[in-house]
């Protein structure tokens, strides 16, 4: 039974990982077309939309799992921002 | 400022190691159209770039190119690890062992150390953004030819994005350049530097 909810666990934090990837790559995309279209309706509203997905991504990832980023570092008694894995390891 | 994301831009999850592999594709972390030179080519050109867009242009891109730096040295590093000295031998890779073990350093395909002289920040923002067009396309030259080299999935798929950014940017630096020729008298776009008076010619 543990080890279900641990196997769940895992696929669910891929998946918000996951979310967090796709929706910052968009809004990486999306910075470069702005910069050099700033008044394109479309790219301002698709930003202003993935905008919204990643933050509750990132918010829900930071409270589950620990942070990815280090202004969003809450302590409890122990700084978790050094807490492996680093992106370069892979997940293999 | 820069603020570190625990991620990549792009996963990378090796499974096989490959020296041979590794020193191939070390060269778009420190060689001459690698990451690093992107990087530094970009961010260090934004001080004398005359438009402000183009300025955050030159920031996001530099800051992008990090990110792909980091990408880079992810893969060599995932080729390498946990190395045998037989496996090193076999591989060719003990001249890069011998200095560096199974570090990451930044250097090209043959051996030259990453150097600033293969880049340019000419404080002429036409001049900059042509270096900075020509550089996108070498580093897509660059990544063509490993791929031509590569055939493991996990170790091409990286290399395919990051193949595809090199297409992204040479077209915002196109944009770019149209629109600091905009601002310019179009009978001359190439006669003087829009960023220094051009009272020497009088």
């Amino acid at each position: 039974m543990e080890g279900d909810v641990n196997r769940m666990d895992g696929s669910s934090r891929e998946k918000l990982f996951s979310v967090i990837e796709a929706t910052s790559f968009v809004m990486d995309e999306l910075r470069l077309f702005l910069d050099t279209h700033p008044t394109d309706k479309g790219a301002l509203d698709y930003w202003s939309r993935v905008s919204k997905v990643r933050n509750e991504a990132v918010n829900e990832y930071t409270r589950c799992y620990g942070p990815i980023e280090m202004y969003r570092v809450e302590n409890d008694n122990h700084w978790a921002w050094v807490d492996g894995p680093w992106p370069w390891e892979g997940r293999g | 400022m820069w603020s570190y994301e625990k991620r990549l831009q792009f996963p990378v999850c090796i499974t096989e190691r490959n020296p041979k592999l590794a020193q191939v594709i070390m060269s778009q972390y420190g060689g001459p159209d690698g990451e690093i030179n992107a990087s530094l080519r970009y961010l260090s050109q934004r001080y004398a770039m005359t438009n402000r867009k183009v300025a955050g242009l030159l920031t996001d891109i530099g800051t992008e190119e990090l990110a792909h730096m980091e990408i880079v040295g992810a893969i060599v590093h995932q080729l390498t690890k946990d190395l045998t000295p037989q496996e090193i031998m076999e591989g060719g890779f003990q001249n890069y062992y011998v200095d560096h073990t199974l570090g990451v350093w930044p250097m090209a395909a043959g051996g030259v150390p990453n150097n600033a002289n293969q880049y340019q920040s000419k404080g002429d923002p036409i001049t900059d953004l042509i270096e900075d067009m020509a550089a996108e396309q070498k580093a897509r030259t660059t990544y063509d030819n490993i791929l031509r080299l590569i055939h493991d999935h996990d170790v091409c798929e990286p290399i395919k994005f990051l193949r595809k950014r090199e297409i992204i940017h040479f077209q915002r630096f196109g944009e770019a350049l149209r629109m600091i020729q905009e601002e310019l008298d179009s009978r001359n776009f190439y006669a003087f530097n829009p960023a220094f008076p051009a009272d020497f010619t009088k």
